[in-house]
Parts: structure tokens; sequence; C-alpha cells
């Protein structure tokens, strides 16, 4: 039997207005994951299914199409098309739908819009460390490849800031709405030499699960079962619990037994990364642990804060950010308010170039490295370190106002 | 504008609960501008079953907050988490 392929969840990121929708839609189409007797004979069936989709197919469809898996060669891959507003940034960052990788929309007539700069840096944020650059709206300016090399340019100057290396990532001119450079290269762009979007998907690398890394499990709720003990509910992030381990909890500071482990009701032996698993532990009390703790194991556990050097992004902030701003961090399972103690430096998010040191203040669109302190001890991890324990959004009069990650901490203990 | 998708997770307070009155009270708890699609159970461990609730809302200012509010507040429901959110077509 042929081996089973490899699995990855690829995002779709960049401006609302840029085409990401008709371009989803398309490969999701050309890939075969919208089925032919979904669709009805017609000259153009793509437009066909679109206005479909736009008007009279029911809800179902459209949510069974947003959760759709689709083959190239060597991957599935699970495309989410990732929200535009910003409200929806806390559930990026905290929900447990992790992106392996992304494809960047910029539309050509549009150009980089603050939109776009938000998401590059929102996707270092989340993690995704490989990128194709999706140049879409070819067709509107006549496939002309001047244009598409100033845009290259620009996108390349924008996402070197973040540390990507745009001579390793593919810049693709699209049309979405025609169809071209999607799964075969295009006779439009003559000049362009690069692979076809589904050609460039398949030379992702599929990510290793995070086994290596010390165990963390942020956990989500704690329960006192009748006749089993103690239960921690959670998601592995990092790491491996194994049956009969000892781990601690931080920062309630207390250790007990794993004495089983369960997943969808069944034992396990031991639970990896992205496993949603309830533990009974002993030694441990419903009382003495409770949600936005992490598990660890005593040899290396769970880091406790008492201050973090964070690099932050300010996404929508009514008036500013200045020394004493106490608003709630979200990171992992925990909500914990922290106060800014120093704005350390601006940078242009645009270069990455430090722009001013000690700034009295920051405003929406800036970046920035700031030094902050929770009020009550909280477990975070330098993204170096552990990527998955150092991202968080940072909430304010029911927004998200920023988004960032711990770059350095200093241990509370 | 666009809608999204999302897929909200709610934790019940013990393996005791009675789902079938949950999920009636999640029905009763949309607000005006979500809309419900489904209600999934998903076992988790020792007894307890998870709801996954996947709702409709559009890609504009507040997101899935009201919608979490409201399930926040049902009886039994021990906590309330967005596991996925994707835009739809």
């Amino acid at each position: 039997m042929a081996k089973k392929k490899e699995h990855m969840n690829l995002a779709f990121i960049g401006h609302v207005d840029h085409g990401k929708s008709t371009l989803v839609g398309h490969l999701l189409l050309q890939a075969g994951a919208i089925a032919e007797q979904q669709l009805a004979d017609g000259e153009n069936k793509f437009r066909f299914v679109m206005d479909k989709l736009g008007e009279e197919r029911e809800r179902g469809v459209t949510i069974d199409l947003a959760h759709a898996k689709f083959d190239s060669p060597k991957y599935e891959f699970t495309i989410v098309d990732c929200p535009g507003h910003r409200d929806f940034v806390k559930n990026m960052i905290t929900g447990a739908s992790q992106a392996d990788a992304a494809v960047l929309v910029v539309a050509i007539d549009d150009g980089v819009m603050p939109q776009t700069k938000e998401h590059i840096f929102l996707s270092r944020t989340l993690g995704i460390n490989q990128i194709i650059i999706g140049v879409n709206k070819m067709d509107l300016v006549n496939y002309d490849e001047g244009k598409f090399n100033e845009l290259k340019k620009e996108v390349g100057d924008l996402i070197k800031t973040v540390g990507y290396k745009p001579n390793d990532v593919h810049f693709i001119p699209l049309s979405a709405f025609e169809g071209d450079n999607i799964s075969t290269n295009s006779d439009n762009t003559p000049w362009y030499k690069g692979p076809a979007l589904v050609k460039a998907l398949d030379e992702f690398t599929a990510p290793e699960k995070p086994t290596k890394l010390p165990l963390r499990v942020p956990i989500q709720d704690v329960y006192s079962i009748t006749g089993v003990g103690t239960v921690p509910v959670g998601r592995i992030e990092t790491g491996i619990m194994k049956k009969a381990d000892n781990v601690i909890f931080e920062p309630a500071g207390v250790t007990g037994e794993v004495k089983s482990i369960e997943m969808h009701h069944e034992m396990l032996d031991s639970a990896e990364p992205g496993d949603n698993v309830g533990f009974n532990v002993r030694g441990v009390g419903k009382n003495d642990i409770r949600r936005g703790d992490v598990a660890g194991h005593p040899d290396s556990p769970p880091s406790v804060a008492k201050e973090f050097t964070a690099q932050i992004v300010v996404l929508q902030h009514p008036g500013v950010i200045t020394i004493g701003y106490t608003p709630v961090f979200h990171c992992h399972t925990a909500q914990v308010a922290c106060t800014f103690l120093e704005l350390v430096n601006k940078m242009n998010p645009a270069t990455g170039q430090v722009e001013e040191e000690n700034p009295d203040f920051l405003k929406t669109g800036n970046a920035a490295i700031v030094k902050v302190k929770p009020t009550k001890p909280m477990v975070i991890e330098k993204i170096k370190d552990i990527p998955h324990m150092g991202r968080f959004a940072i909430r304010d009069m029911g927004q998200t106002v920023a988004a960032g990650m711990c770059i350095d901490l200093v241990p509370a203990k | 504008m666009g809608d999204v998708v999302a897929t909200i997770k709610l934790m019940p307070e013990s393996p005791e609960v009675d789902l079938e009155n949950i999920k009636k009270n999640i029905e009763d708890s949309m607000p005006e501008n979500a809309e419900l699609h489904k209600i999934e159970e998903e076992p988790i461990a020792f007894g307890l079953v998870a709801l996954n609730v996947i709702v409709v809302v559009g890609d504009a200012e507040g997101g899935t907050e009201a919608v979490e509010e409201n399930l926040s507040k049902i009886n039994d429901v021990g906590n309330v988490e967005v596991t996925d959110i994707r835009r739809l077509m």
C-alpha cells in the first residue's frame, strides 16, 4: 500500500480584498477538492462555482469547503483562509490550529497595504517559517514583468525585516481569477521561470512534531472525577508525556505522578504534541492547579517569568501605549495582566531598523521592543527555545490591541 | 466583508452534566450576528465529553467575542475556547 501522504496546514494570509478567497477557490477546484458533481457544465466552471457559492449554495456546503483538504503530488493540505479583522488575532495566537506554512497574497494593483505588513509580522509570531508570496491580479496589469519585479522587491525587503530570506522564497505571479500559474505555468507570463503554485507548495518541508523539546502542557481545565481523582485537561504543545512520569505544574509549583492518560476516552501509554488529553495525577488536588498553569517535567520545568522582554506590534489602540499601561496578555491558556515597564525601542516595520530609542509612547502600527512585568506569576518561554509557548495577544477594552513574542525573560526563581 | 466559521470548544463542568440540555441552551444563546451551524460531541477523557460548536460570524469587529461570552454563561459549562477559525468563500 502507498504510504499515506504527510499532512500540512496551509494558511492564506493578506489583505481581504487581494483575492485570497478566489485563489483558495481556484486551488481547490484545480486540485480536485471541489468535486465535479458539485459543478454544472459551463464555459467557466470556476466562475460558476464562485457565483454559486456567493448566491445559492447552502451554508453547509461552504462550511465543508472551508474545511476541505486537497492533495498535491507530495502532501495532503488543509487550507485555512485567515480572517482579515484584527479581532480574530487572539484566536489565531491562542487557538489550536497551527499553520505549518503560509501563502501571502498581495494584489499587484494595490501593493503592500498596512494589513499586509501586519500579516507578515503575525505569521512570524505564529511560528510560520515557510512562506510563498502570491502576487495576485496580474491580469489587471497585463502580466507586466516590470511591475511584478517592483512589488517583488518591496515585499522582499519587508519579509527580510522579520527574518524570512527573500532569495529562498518563491514569488509567483498569479491571476486567481483567470487561473494563471496555479497548477501549471501560464502562457501569459513567459518571463516567469519559477514553479506554479501547486508545484511550489510541494517544496515545503513537512513540519516535525516538536517531540524533542521539553514537555509543555498548558492546562485548559482541572476536574475531580469520582473514582479517578484529579484530572487536568490540555493539549500537549511540545515534548512527550508518558504514564508514570513525574510532572510539575507551574506557576503553582506542585508535583505529581501521571497515573493514566486518556484521549478520545482511550487509554494511552504516552501522548505527543497535538494530542488533546486528560491525565490523572496522583499527589495533586483539584484546587492546587488551575487553567493557565503549565505541566512539564521537573528536570526542565516551565519558565515562570518575573519580567520579560517582548517584540510586539500594535494592531489597534485608540490612544497611545506608555510606561505603566497594564492590559491583559493572552498566552497559551493563561490570561494575565502585565505592566509595561520600559519601551526599549521603536522599529520601522518596513525596514526593521530602530527608529527611536526609549520612545515616549507607542501607537497603532508601531513595532517595538518592550519590557513587561506580569502582575502575577505566569509561564512564558523564549520564542527561540519553545516557540509554541512564547507568543501572545494583548487585549484591552474588548479589543486585541497588540500581538507579540517573548524574546528574553527574567526567571522568577 | 465576508464570513468566518469558528469552532468553539465547550468543556463541561463535570462528566455528569446533561449534554442535551447544554445543547439546547447553546441554540438559545446565539447572539443576533451569529449563526449556529452544528454541535458535535468530542469525547475527551475519563467520561468527559466536550462540545464543539460550529458558528458563522462576520469577519468584522468583535469577532467571536459575543458568542464566547454568551456560551460561557451557560449552566454546567466549564470553559469556552475557540479552537479554529477560517474565512468562508
